[in-house]
């Protein structure tokens, strides 16, 4: 190489590197094959230039029009980049000019009319390359000024008035002036030999590069790859040693005297490390010059992916993107708002424990509808120039103000958003920049991936552990629990409170078990608000609550069982218009150290102070103590009556009343209790159930004690208000019944005992399935007896017309299927008639 | 950020969408911002000691119990608290209190406080019509700081003088006087310092009452006469060389087409924004002086500039951070007029009805201290959106003061009660009387009233429609300041008198059932009271020669 010519040779690397890079780039602008296509055109200009210098073969004719064809259509090319930079769509125009060019470079071509092949002079040992200028050179400058002319147009078109416009400009009008003062100036004796016109296009081609970056139309990781600095240190290798080869070859062979074959071993060998270091060099020097710092994010990033990747607990995966974060970018603080099952956001983590967590963003906030639109980074001072900003707040612009809030990160997971982080300024200060943007958004996506996940699984986790009525703890979960509050409370103490709902069975008979499952909701709603968070509280079986209270001495949680036994006391009186049962609870509390050392001991113990309760008469809480203990020990060893039995004299007592005031009342409950047991043990109904139906049976019409003796045994038929009073029998055993404890399951059976099976009955008018089974087979029974004996307002019907009556009446007023069952009873002899010959029965109401 | 460094920061797109974006609204994102902003004003306004004189310790939680909790209001209704300013009782602490007049010779004024983010958001939105004032389309602009703009507005307290102010806070375009050096001149020194100034840096934008402004463009006519008589060497030194080279080219094509100099003929302005009230008497004219059709605005003190209209000028849109609009259906408007204890029931910007007229009630954002207030101004929506101008918002025109009030050329709030007290004082014996707002031939606002006299006074007195107008006029310029203003700036004297028969009123109540309206009567109605005078006199003819011609 001679005089000026390693100028030629670094445009020449230049437009290479720049096109190379490029190449390799993600081209989604338009902007970006257009700016490929300045390079190829400058690449053909300055290569052509260089290798006609050079006097490259094939000729310098070849070259010189190399280099006319660069630049002959580098305006035209230029004009198509601004126009794409500018995001113009027109076309007309820049293919006119175009074709104007070209033709012109053809007509040059074949003519040499416009700028003629230099000639080649060797002056003073230098080759001078003599160009010939005539009035006709002069002709190619008219489409050129005119085209010059049209570009200030458009560019002033799109300045004026627009600063930002302007601005992006800028490096692409100082590029041109600089090009086009570079060409000018060539020309000036003064310059002669200088290449200037080249030397110009090396700033113009950089200052190009950068209003590309600056319009941040590409990144620069991309474009400084591994490949493209091999492929360009290879290329200044291939440039290097072509010129050098021969004279190291002679040096080597006849200074140093090597034999030919390892002089040629040795350049190749000396080519190779060279092109490593320069590789090296270049790579390190881009390195450092661009992509540093982008280098270390991505294996920040590629790190926290891993991290997260392992994480399923969402406030450490919120740590961890808290921790790259302030690693990668440097954040004064830090809100993450994560969306809860309300679709509300709230404060799940913060920079730093004293800030301020106490916010909610409901999810009609206008921040959360414009993140959710955007769906990418958004920084404050954008945000307060648009619209949605209009309807912020006060308080909340003050609060961003506050927090110095300068970047929202949405977290979005399949197109939802599940979470916000608001960062405040850069500790480095300067703003946030489009890379940390582009950062933000990368570890922000794998974050809200790994957030879905860690709530999907957290959920999932709450499921297994939660009741799914009540949203307590479950059973499984509560013994976990209470075997780690156990162990952690060692050295303090550790209340157990058992809590069971008393006659829920006949609560949901009564009420239904939706009703029933709301009550439970509101027992459990009641248990949560009293304890909230210092302690845990479950439903361990279907009416049975615990509540693991750490820390809690007896006293302490026998107080708050009896503060939440009140409240279930008093929970039903508040419903308007409906009138339901009163519910109670029987309670059992226990406490470790004081009375039991082990969880077994100490589930054992509560369990016991609960039975102890239940056979106590229920609805009271109870200390455990060995008293209880003691009480319990005697009725495991069989010195206690069953229920029933306790009870049986009292029930003979009362339908003994029933027969002072009626003597054939007492039959029938005889009857209806043999028909009904009957019925029940034919339908494969357990012993206690039967048992059941049988008590039910004999009490179901106590109630008539209540009702006056003339309407009872009236011999006509009842008018209307005698019908309501008999009706009122019903409610007035369940209200007797309800007197006796231990009996009270069988109030479901007897009030539903005049239920039609349509849903015309009373009292409830309930229907179908709805009527509990004791209440079906009672009123077929109660039917049975009533049409099978005599009554004072009628004669008895042959049993054939009552099975009749039943059939025909099955669906409507009998069940259905338990019609069937009980005629087949009557009709093979299992069921033995009970007849009565005199007044027997009393009134059917 | 001001809005110049924005300038150079940002492109023209971006800065539309920044200040005029919220045009680009549908209605119910409208309403969203309108709604969420009405919730934050109803939790400061109800925990404020001015909200609990109206709720009573109750506390609205949604914009429907807003609206049936609160009463709508007047300034009555604030009189007490914001007359004292009593600071400490309000929703949030003004940083400024701005006056205006209140009820002509009976209230000398009323005052209203404004808070930061009030001002904050009154600075963005006159910067928008500073915008969409040189604006021909959508998103197109032209502003610059070297730029220069005449007003003619009336300096602080008054809410005028708040413009002016704003505007500087955004970019340094020079006012022409300059604002600190206006506020000492009177305002005919204003407008010759303007003219001056003008005249040496050019004028790019006018900026004023639309009455006013006329009146300024006029006077620069005239101002031009008067300075073509100076000296050359004056003119040298007091215009600059371009505006020399125009004036000399203007004033030989105005020979040439035999016309007076107009300031168009020497200016090459951007804009014109005018607000106030009677402004549509003045935009033909001020058009043709300036060669600018100008942009109305709609700014009270009360409501703070509320909205403006657009490149097309083709009818106003309400800015949704303002205030909360409300709007009182005509028929709901006239039970109101005619029981003054009903509440009438309002709608809102979505449930409006092109066509309709209506009396516009707000609530003002931000901390502002009046709720579901009766500011006494007339709407009528022109439509919903406009195809041309890619909107879809509702589109109103401004109409006029409510009908208890005579408003001229935006001076004067002249009601019921300062006639009669004007009345009284003069000690003419008006016996029945009635006021209507009408315009002249020339189209200029003037007061009409319709007096009837005392029959005693007739034979004692001697009262001509000349001696009554006179008269009274100087009861009004005595009891109302402004009055007394339109005659010392806009030169006008907006009197019109008519003697009616004795007996008319008496005639027409027999006739209809009904008293005239006093203030605002129909058209109808006044023609009703015309054709009762003539009537009156039919019985008389009887018998009279005239019937046998």
């Amino acid at each position: 190489m001679t005089g000026y010519s390693w100028i030629s040779v670094t445009a020449l690397f230049c437009y290479f590197f720049l096109f190379l890079t490029f190449l390799a780039a993600r081209k989604t602008k338009k902007v970006i094959k257009t700016f490929m296509l300045l390079q190829i055109v400058m690449l053909l200009w300055s290569g052509g230039s260089f290798a006609m210098r050079s006097q490259f073969w094939p000729s310098v004719d070849f070259w010189h029009h190399i280099s006319l064809a660069g630049l002959f259509l580098m305006l035209p090319a230029y004009y198509a980049f601004i126009l794409d930079f500018l995001e113009d769509k027109r076309t007309v125009s820049r293919h006119a000019w175009e074709v104007v060019f070209v033709a012109a470079l053809l007509l040059n071509y074949f003519t040499g009319f416009l700028i003629s092949t230099p000639t080649v002079v060797q002056q003073g040992g230098e080759t001078q390359f003599l160009y010939e200028f005539s009035w006709t050179t002069y002709l190619f400058l008219i489409p050129v000024v005119l085209q010059l002319l049209q570009l200030v147009a458009v560019i002033l078109r799109y300045c004026k008035g627009d600063a930002g416009i302007f601005l992006q400009l800028k490096p692409i009008i100082l590029g041109m002036t600089i090009l086009l003062a570079g060409n000018v100036a060539c020309t000036l004796p003064v310059f002669r030999g200088f290449p200037l016109d080249i030397a110009s296009g090396i700033v113009n081609a950089l200052l190009l590069f950068y209003a590309l970056y600056r319009k941040r139309l590409f990144r620069m990781t991309l474009l400084v790859s591994r490949g493209n600095c091999y492929a360009v240190a290879l290329l200044i290798c291939v440039v290097v040693f072509s010129n050098f080869v021969m004279p190291v070859q002679r040096f080597l062979t006849e200074r140093l005297g090597l034999a030919s074959s390892y002089a040629v071993i040795t350049i190749a060998m000396g080519m190779m490390l060279v092109t490593f270091l320069l590789y090296s060099v270049m790579k390190a020097f881009l390195d450092s010059l661009f992509v540093r710092e982008e280098q270390a994010q991505n294996e920040m990033l590629s790190t926290f992916s891993r991290n997260v990747a392992r994480v399923l607990n969402m406030n450490e995966i919120l740590q961890e993107l808290a921790d790259v974060i302030t690693s990668a970018i440097g954040v004064h603080r830090m809100f993450f708002f994560i969306r809860g099952e309300d679709d509300h956001f709230r404060v799940s983590l913060t920079g730093s424990p004293l800030d301020e967590r106490s916010i909610t963003m409901a999810p009609d906030h206008p921040l959360i509808h414009y993140l959710r639109d955007r769906g990418d980074c958004l920084l404050l001072k954008d945000f307060s120039r648009t619209v949605t900003y209009r309807s912020l707040w006060e308080e909340e612009k003050r609060l961003f103000g506050a927090w110095n809030i300068e970047c929202f990160v949405p977290l979005m997971a399949d197109q939802e958003l599940i979470g916000i982080v608001m960062l405040s300024g850069k500790e480095r200060g300067g703003g946030f920049k489009p890379d940390d943007l582009s950062f933000l958004q990368s570890a922000t996506s794998v974050c809200a991936i790994a957030v879905k996940n860690a709530q999907l699984y957290e959920k999932a986790y709450q499921e297994a552990r939660k009741d799914e009525l009540t949203g307590l703890v479950n059973r499984k979960y509560f013994y976990e629990i209470l075997n780690q509050e156990f162990e952690k409370a060692k050295d303090t103490s550790l209340a157990l409170v058992i809590l069971n709902v008393d006659d829920f069975k006949l609560y949901n008979q009564l009420y239904g078990a939706k009703e029933g499952d709301r009550a439970l909701q509101r027992i459990a709603a009641i248990m949560q608000a009293t304890i909230s968070d210092h302690g845990y509280v479950a439903r361990i079986s279907g009416k049975e609550f615990g509540l693991i209270l750490p820390g809690y001495d007896i006293y302490s949680a026998k107080l708050l069982a009896e503060n939440i036994a009140e409240q279930v006391r008093t929970l039903n009186h508040a419903q308007d218009g409906y009138r339901l049962g009163q519910l109670t609870m029987s309670v059992g509390v226990c406490a470790s150290p004081y009375m039991a050392a082990s969880v077994p001991e100490l589930i054992n113990n509560t369990d016991m102070a609960v039975y102890s309760v239940k056979r106590s008469g229920k609805n009271a809480v109870l200390m455990y103590s060995e008293e209880v203990e003691q009480k319990e020990e005697q009725r495991k060893s069989g010195k206690h009556q069953s229920g029933y039995n306790t009870y049986a004299s009292t029930i003979y007592a009362l339908t003994a009343a029933i027969d002072t005031k009626d003597h054939y009342t007492f039959n029938h409950s005889q009857n209806v209790a043999y028909y009904a047991s009957e019925l029940a043990k034919a339908c494969g109904m357990p012993q206690d159930f039967v048992e059941i139906v049988r008590e039910a049976g004999l009490l179901h019409d106590i109630g008539k004690i209540g009702i006056r003796e003339d309407i009872l045994n009236k011999p006509g038929k009842l008018n209307d208000e005698e019908y309501e009073v008999m009706k009122g029998h019903v409610e007035n055993a369940v209200g007797i019944i309800r007197y006796l404890p231990s009996l009270d399951y069988v109030i479901p059976a007897v009030i539903s005992h005049h239920e039609r099976y349509d849903g015309y009955g009373y009292p409830r008018k309930l229907k179908g399935e709805d009527i509990p089974i004791m209440g079906r087979i009672l009123c077929i029974a109660d039917a049975f007896d009533a049409m099978t004996s005599v009554r004072s307002y009628k004669k008895s019907f042959p049993v054939e017309r009552a099975i009749q009556v039943l059939l025909e009446e099955a669906g409507r007023q009998f069940d259905p299927r338990l019609v069937p069952i009980f005629v087949e009873l009557v009709q093979s002899g299992t069921i033995e008639l009970k007849v009565q010959t005199e007044f027997s029965t009393p009134r059917q109401a | 950020m001001r809005f110049q460094e924005k300038m150079r920061e940002y492109s023209k797109e971006e800065l539309w969408r920044e200040y005029c974006g919220f045009l680009d609204l549908s209605l119910s994102e409208y309403m969203t911002i309108q709604r969420r902003l009405l919730l934050e004003q109803m939790e400061l306004w109800s925990s404020c000691a001015l909200g609990q004189t109206f709720l009573k310790g109750r506390c609205p939680h949604t914009v429907e119990e807003f609206r049936e909790m609160v009463p709508l209001t007047t300034y009555d209704d604030y009189a007490a608290t914001l007359l004292s300013k009593q600071a400490s009782d309000l929703p949030a602490e003004p940083v400024l209190w701005i006056q205006t007049t209140w009820e002509g010779g009976i209230h000398p004024l009323k005052v209203a406080p404004y808070t930061r983010s009030m001002l904050d958001t009154y600075k963005r939105n006159v910067m928008a019509c500073f915008m969409m004032a040189t604006s021909k389309c959508k998103g197109d602009f032209d502003i610059s700081v070297t730029d220069h703009m005449l007003y003619a507005l009336a300096p602080l307290p008054y809410a005028t003088g708040l413009l002016p102010l704003l505007l500087k806070d955004e970019i340094d375009v020079d006012f022409l006087p300059p604002v600190k050096d206006a506020a000492s001149m009177s305002f005919k020194e204003r407008n010759i310092a303007g003219f001056k100034l003008g005249m040496r840096h050019g004028i790019e934008y006018v900026f004023g009452l639309g009455s006013v402004t006329y009146y300024v463009s006029r006077s620069l006519s005239a101002l031009q006469k008067s300075a073509g008589g100076s000296s050359l060497a004056s003119k040298l030194t007091s215009i600059s060389p371009t505006r020399l080279l125009r004036y000399l080219s203007a004033m030989r094509k105005c020979k040439k087409e035999g016309r007076e100099l107009l300031p168009r003929d020497l200016f090459q302005l951007k804009g014109i924004m005018c607000a106030g009230t009677d402004n549509n008497c003045y935009k033909d004219d001020l058009e043709r002086l300036w060669g600018v059709r100008p942009m109305e605005i709609f700014a009270g003190t009360e409501p703070t500039c509320i909205g403006t209209e657009t490149w097309s000028r083709e009818g106003m849109y309400f800015f949704p951070d303002a205030c909360f609009y409300e709007f009182i259906p005509p028929r709901e408007m006239e039970r109101s007029m005619a029981d003054p204890t009903y509440q009438p029931r309002t709608v809102l910007m979505d449930e409006v009805v092109p066509g309709s007229t209506y009396e516009i009630v707000l609530t003002v954002f931000k901390g502002g201290a009046f709720a579901r207030y009766r500011v006494g101004d007339l709407y009528r929506c022109t439509g919903i959106g406009n195809r041309s101008e890619q909107i879809q918002l509702p589109r109103f025109a401004y109409v006029d003061r409510v009908p208890s009030i005579i408003d001229i050329a935006g001076f004067t709030r002249i009601s019921e009660n300062s006639i009669r007290h004007a009345i009284e004082l003069s000690g003419l014996q008006v016996h029945q009387w009635t006021a209507k707002k009408e315009y002249s031939p020339e189209n200029r606002p003037l007061m009409h009233l319709y007096v009837e006299l005392s029959p005693q006074v007739l034979t004692t007195s001697a009262i001509s429609a000349q001696i009554l107008r006179e008269h009274l006029s100087v009861y009004f310029k005595y009891v109302d300041h402004d009055y007394q203003d339109l005659k010392k700036i806009l030169g006008i004297d907006p009197l019109k008198i008519t003697i009616l028969k004795c007996g008319t009123f008496d005639s027409y109540a027999q006739r209809f059932g009904r008293s005239v309206r006093r203030m605002n009567p129909e058209s109808c109605e006044v023609a009703d009271l015309m054709s009762c005078q003539t009537q009156l006199y039919h019985p008389r003819r009887e018998g009279s020669r005239y019937d046998r011609v």
